[in-house]
């Protein structure tokens, strides 16, 4: 059996799910709970100012019949005073050494409030620091969490000064409600961070009642805009994280947050460059038990794989995320249907026919209806494969290179040294 | 549609002035695709074609690979 034990920027965790800082994460009660269930660690929600929160708090959207493809909440921090989670705090960690615990952390951009939340909540005995220059609403408009996280400036600064105070490791967390993470992940590696974390959540508002004309939620009749989360902004999480492990300024350890809802997404974000992950929307939704499957899947998968540890998968596909102008415009693949497979529900040729590049014919043969890919016109471009409802019924298919790979940097590039010649 | 049609034809007509003897002289490239002059040393003869289909673009692109390797 896989070893899922971590080591994250030197701290250790008996496995790499950690629930991410939120509602799950509020209590010394939930948090030893959801260690029982097997979860490694926890980022306990946000402390700072005890804030005010209001009702209502939470939306879904759901899709196609999927509750809760996506979830937003206009929840702040915590609400409670320091002391009071710092004694539940104590009581987790003394009950479960071997668990991680982090601690989120959110005050104004001033120094010696760095300094004495980090004092205070240090000596409690935490394995290490998020500091929470994410969060999107409310705080923000106080000049905390995404304000402050959008300013790299900002970033480094306030990280400094959880440095220069901290004596266990500082996660830099990232607000993905900016153009390019990477920046604010390099101003929190120059700021000292040891390891950064993303996404937090993305600015949404979750819908509109058609018969009150009221936001969802609302408080009150007025709303607000709040933070995105959930399964819908994974490939938005999967994204940045390979964007910051790709980059050689960002050294640092990632901790993948952002739509994680089972085993195959937590591994997905491994393979693209984190060392734990974090989860929260799927927890809300179905439980701390979750974590049972994930630990069961992740470890039977680096098993099949032939691993002996799980710190062996992490960032295996980051060599193989590029650019888009290193792509080798030569190669080709092409849409091949299984008549045997199809259904004729006829998606894959509306699809094309309508919104792609009109390569799929209808015909017949012997009274039945079949399709058929035009390769020659086909474009690979997977419509079909993606709007087709019979697993198997279209594959694209590898075509052998034609011409010598030829990326669109090394085209221009060539196109300019033969002008110049 | 068979823009696969245009792209042959296009390809067709870059390689029949490669084995006559062309090369590629210039590319200029606009909005309007890319005008290719194709030069003959033997003969200082010159032809220009017009690219329009993208697919034609690769393929000039990798002869042009070819010609400045050999």
């Amino acid at each position: 059996m896989a070893d899922l034990r971590i080591n994250f920027a030197g701290i250790e965790s008996p496995n790499p799910f950690w629930l991410a800082s939120a509602p799950p994460t509020n209590s010394g009660y939930q948090v030893q709970r959801a260690f029982e269930a097997g979860w490694g660690g926890a980022v306990w929600k946000t402390l700072g100012d005890p804030i005010l929160n209001v009702s209502s708090r939470f939306a879904a959207v759901s899709f196609n019949g999927q509750r809760v493809a996506g979830f937003n909440n206009i929840e702040l921090i915590t609400d409670r005073p320091l002391e009071v989670n710092l004694k539940e705090i104590y009581e987790t960690k003394k009950r479960f050494p071997n668990h991680t615990i982090i601690a989120s952390l959110m005050v104004e951009p001033i120094a010696e409030k760095w300094h004495e939340i980090v004092k205070r909540v240090q000596d409690v005995g935490v394995d290490g620091f998020e500091l929470n220059f994410g969060c999107p609403h409310g705080m923000a408009e106080r000049g905390m969490g995404a304000a402050s996280g959008q300013v790299p400036d900002l970033v480094e600064k306030q990280t400094y000064w959880a440095k220069e105070y901290a004596e266990v490791p500082v996660i830099v967390k990232l607000t993905p409600n900016i153009t390019d993470i990477t920046v604010t992940a390099e101003a929190a590696v120059r700021g000292g961070a040891d390891a950064i974390s993303m996404i937090n959540t993305i600015n949404s508002l979750a819908g509109v009642d058609l018969n009150s004309w009221n936001t969802i939620p609302h408080v009150g009749n007025k709303g607000a805009h709040g933070g995105y989360c959930g399964p819908a902004v994974k490939p938005i999480a999967l994204n940045m994280v390979g964007e910051c492990a790709r980059n050689p300024h960002i050294n640092v350890p990632i901790s993948g947050i952002g739509g994680i809802s089972n085993w195959k997404d937590a591994a997905e974000f491994i393979l693209m460059g984190s060392t734990s992950v974090q989860v929260c929307t799927a927890a809300m939704h179905h439980g701390f038990s979750i974590v049972e499957d994930m630990i069961d899947g992740l470890s039977n998968y680096l098993d099949e794989k032939g691993l002996a540890s799980v710190m062996d998968l992490v960032g295996q596909t980051v060599p193989k995320y590029s650019d888009w102008g290193d792509l080798d415009l030569n190669y080709k693949v092409v849409a091949e249907i299984n008549n045997d497979v199809c259904i004729n529900c006829n998606k894959c040729h509306i699809a094309c026919e309508d919104t792609s590049h009109q390569c799929i014919d209808l015909y017949t043969e012997d009274g039945k209806p079949m399709l058929k890919v035009r390769e020659e016109d086909c474009v690979g471009c997977n419509l079909c494969s993606i709007v087709c409802p019979a697993e198997g019924a279209i594959i694209m298919k590898e075509l052998p290179h034609t011409q010598a790979p030829m990326t669109w940097n090394e085209r221009q590039a060539l196109l300019t040294t033969f002008s110049a010649k | 549609m068979a823009e696969y049609k245009l792209v042959v034809e296009e390809i067709e007509q870059i390689d029949q002035l490669l084995s006559d003897g062309y090369e590629i002289k210039s590319v200029k490239e606009d909005l309007e695709g890319a005008y290719v002059t194709f030069a003959n040393p033997s003969n200082n003869d010159e032809r220009i074609l017009h690219i329009k289909m993208a697919n034609t673009r690769k393929y000039f692109s990798s002869k042009l690979l070819e010609q400045m390797s050999s």
